[in-house]
């Protein structure tokens, strides 16, 4: 059996646990070690015919009080930086937290996540930024996990990504 | 300075001084003594130099110690104070270089002398407890024979002071559970997420309490449980232990844990998710979980004492009134036949009895029932050791506590098969049957009794919507205005099916069928019951449903829903019906048959063939506008027509 551990990291409330909640549709979901501000849940999802075993870490969101403990990504094979669509300054957390994490445990597979795009209408960022930023590099998609949309697939990608590399 | 600059010359003048004065002598003595005179030269030289030259001491320094120290403890004593100042003087500068000396020489030694030591301890007492007392192998005998359970396990219970339960190797960085083993007693948690949930307490723990990367927490306690923790710089080692674990436990864990790191030093260093190089550390955890029943430990002094007790209750018996005596009698009886309780001991002591026995958290209140028999609470005190009964009300009762069912559902376990009967919600069922899988203690989980509430509201829902008939004048296409209260409800239905199936991730599909009473061609029929039902098929999407959900068709007189022998029966067959297709494998509800065979190749052949104009079908996509129709009908057909 394969096993991995993915972080979802972002602000407060950009909608990581509505994202691992609607991927895993699981009754652990409530399980939220609030005090150590870690919720974990599991999956097992099939790539390329292999069995994978997925430890999804929804770690608390980083607001003005509460800094991510570093510490909790130690050992991922992928993350997810998740950005709410509709607050422009969740994306500057993203980045943000994506120097952090590079600095504790280097060049790690991640895919930067817009999410509520539901909500579309509302969005405080344009097109271009976001074409930009996928120029630049970056493995960019658009999610809801309202709908549900680009949810399952981008759980797919990083997934492929980590066993790639 | 001055003073030995001065002395060495004012010496050096006397000499002078002499040698004139005795010259002739002088002479003599120069042939007589004169080549020994520069050596006697060099030693006075010598004798006179009070300083100590390094280059001599350092060649007779580890001789003199070697000597004065088989002399006496002198240098000892002069080194004591200099080496205690010069350590701690290293280890302020840089403790590591200590440890790293002083660990490889030592820890071992330490090991042993605590492994032996503990060792024999163990079997000091063992010995002295399985041997020495027949008075407690007679008394469980009894009780075997009176709770009918065999021996083996009442003695087991007994025995039992703790139970390591579970035991998770852990890969150190990720979190992630490398191997698990678990005894067959205990009901298991998901291994992966105990594992990362204790690692992120770790963490935790470590962040916020600003303790460094080595030092680790050891034991967390839960309730009746505690967690032990042992690190090495690659791998975690935790075990669930029930009870009171002994001393030397965390010394195997960690020995364990040794053996482990070094066999396995290269794969954890390289583990990238892979955990089948791990398999054979199974071997060395169970070994763990297997060793760990032990024989309670016991003072014999206090047994013989407890036996002297015993003694003198026999004595002062006659003292007890015999209705006390005898509530007291019906009691025990009561408790002995409870289940989840075993009486192991009782005595009275000044006054009060003392009961001793183990007892499962879920068995009857032992309290409650002293009030019952009439028995003061205050004259009692019990001394429970907690076990878990193997009855099948407390299996079910634990098994409940992991599966959480609804009030709906009831366990029952056949043949080590836990079979579950009732009404529960789908994601419940899912849940279930995947959860069972880590469940000791049971063979099977089978959910065939239980009626799927979400399937069942899906049926409910489904046959509402085909009981549902939409009317129509004669060769009208409108639906009729006196059943707008029903497209009302149309629309609610189809909207919650539409919901409800998303939990089963299968698409659900209405077919929308017109129909038209026998009157007139069988031509202009199947072109009217067609708009018939595009009609309601236009409602529908404009209530903002997906069109892709239905399937608009005309049957025209050829299935009618009556035999029409007068008007009312051709007024009831200008109707449109439904019939609704839920592509589904799962028939856990007793009228899921709703779904016949004969629908579903209906269904494929009205996708396969969407063109197919005899039977007026059309596969989401209506001809024309509703508006159209109306004209169209009311220009085109000749009145007696529809
Ligand atoms: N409209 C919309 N709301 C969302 C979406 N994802 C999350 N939310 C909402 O955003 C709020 C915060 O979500 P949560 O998952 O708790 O965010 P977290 O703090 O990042 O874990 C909740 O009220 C969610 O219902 C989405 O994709 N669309
Ligand atoms: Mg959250």
């Amino acid at each position: 059996m394969i096993k991995k551990k993915i972080c979802m990291l972002g602000a407060f409330s950009v909608g990581k646990t509505s994202l691992v909640q609607r991927f895993v549709k699981s009754m652990f979901s409530d399980k939220y070690l609030t005090t150590v501000g870690v919720k974990i849940d599991k999956k097992t999802i099939s790539v390329n015919g292999q069995e994978v075993n997925l430890l999804l870490w929804d770690i608390y969101g980083e607001d003005n009080f509460q800094k991510v403990q570093m510490s909790y990504i130690r050992g991922a094979s992928g993350y997810f930086l998740v950005v709410d669509g509709t607050r422009r300054s969740t994306l500057n957390t993203a980045l943000e937290l994506r120097e952090r994490v590079e600095e504790n445990i280097g060049n790690v597979p991640f895919i930067l996540l817009f999410n509520k795009s539901d909500l579309e209408d509302e969005w405080e960022i344009d097109d271009e930024i976001i074409d930009q930023l996928s120029e630049d590099g970056l493995t960019v998609l658009r999610t809801s996990a309202k709908t549900g949309t680009g949810v399952e697939d981008a759980f797919l990608l990083l997934a492929n990504k980590m066993l790639e590399g | 300075m001055r003073n030995l600059f001065t002395g060495k010359i004012s010496g050096k003048t006397s000499e002078e001084q002499r040698i004139k004065a005795d010259d002739p002598v002088e002479e003599l003595r120069k042939l007589l003594v004169g080549p020994l005179q520069s050596q006697f030269d060099e030693i006075r030289e010598l004798l006179k130099d009070q300083t100590l030259n390094p280059e001599e001491v350092s060649r007779i320094l580890p001789e003199a110690i070697m000597i004065r120290s088989s002399r006496d403890k002198q240098i000892v004593t002069a080194m004591e104070s200099v080496t205690e100042e010069a350590i701690k003087a290293s280890v302020k500068k840089n403790p590591a270089n200590l440890v790293d000396t002083l660990v490889p020489v030592m820890l071992p030694a330490i090991k042993r002398a605590i492994t032996s030591l503990i060792k024999e301890m163990i079997q000091t007492f063992s010995a002295t407890l399985e041997h020495g007392l027949s008075m407690r192998g007679l008394k469980w005998r009894f009780e075997a024979f009176k709770t009918k359970k065999p021996f083996g396990e009442v003695a087991l219970l007994h025995s039992l002071v703790y139970q390591v339960e579970q035991l998770f190797l852990i890969h150190k960085e990720t979190g992630l559970v490398l191997q698990n083993v678990v005894t067959e007693e205990a009901v298991a948690q998901d291994p992966d997420m105990v594992s990362a949930m204790l690692t992120a307490i770790q963490d935790f723990v470590r962040d916020s309490f600003g303790a460094g990367q080595d030092d680790t927490l050891e034991n967390l306690q839960f309730g009746d449980r505690s967690v032990w923790i042992e690190q090495s710089s690659q791998a975690v080692l935790a075990a669930v232990v029930w009870g009171n674990a002994p001393a030397e436990f965390p010394s195997l864990l960690r020995e364990t844990l040794d053996a482990i790191h070094f066999e396995q030093l290269d794969n954890l260093r390289s583990f990238n998710g892979d955990t089948a190089p791990f398999e054979p550390t199974k071997d060395r955890l169970s070994d763990c979980l297997k060793s760990q029943f032990k024989a309670k430990e016991k003072n014999p002094y206090v047994l013989w004492g407890f036996l002297g007790l015993v003694m003198l209750c026999l004595g002062t018996w006659s003292f007890f009134s015999v209705r006390d005596y005898m509530r007291w009698r019906d009691y025990l009886d009561r408790l002995h036949e409870e289940p989840g309780i075993v009486i192991t001991e009782t005595e009275k002591q000044s006054g009060k009895y003392h009961v001793f026995g183990l007892r499962d958290t879920l068995a009857a209140d032992p309290v409650e029932i002293l009030k019952e028999a009439k028995i003061k609470p205050g004259s009692v005190k019990f001394n429970w050791e907690l076990y878990h009964s193997s009855h099948p009300t407390f299996i079910i009762r634990r098994i409940s506590s992991v599966l959480r069912p609804p009030e709906t559902i009831t366990f029952e376990l056949k043949d080590g098969i836990l079979w579950a009967e009732g009404k529960a919600s789908h994601q419940w069922i899912i849940e279930s049957e995947k959860l069972s899988e880590t469940i000791p203690g049971i063979l099977g989980f089978r959910s065939d009794n239980v009626i799927d509430l979400d399937l069942k509201q899906i049926e409910i829902i489904s046959e509402k919507i085909e009981n549902t008939l939409f009317f129509f004048d004669r060769v009208s296409v409108t639906v009729k205005s006196d059943q707008k209260d029903a497209v009302d409800e149309l629309v609610k239905d189809v909207k919650n099916i539409s919901d409800l199936v998303q939990i089963f991730d299968k698409p659900v599909r209405i077919e929308i069928i017109g129909h038209t009473d026998s009157v007139g061609s069988d031509e202009r029929n199947l072109e009217i019951s067609k708009k018939r039902a595009d009609e309601l098929f236009s409602i529908l999407v404009s209530k903002g449903f997906n069109a892709e959900m239905f399937i608009s068709k005309g049957v025209g007189a050829e299935e009618p829903l009556k035999e029409e022998i007068s008007e009312a029966d051709r007024e009831f067959n200008r109707c449109v019906s439904f019939r609704v297709i839920i592509d589904s494998e799962e028939t856990r509800s007793d009228e899921s048959e709703n779904i016949s065979p004969e629908d579903r190749s209906g269904a494929d052949k009205a996708e396969s063939d969407p063109s197919d104009k005899k039977n007026g079908v059309s596969e989401a996509q209506p001809d024309s506008s509703p508006e159209e129709t109306e004209n169209e009908e009311e220009t085109l057909l000749p009145p007696n027509w529809g």
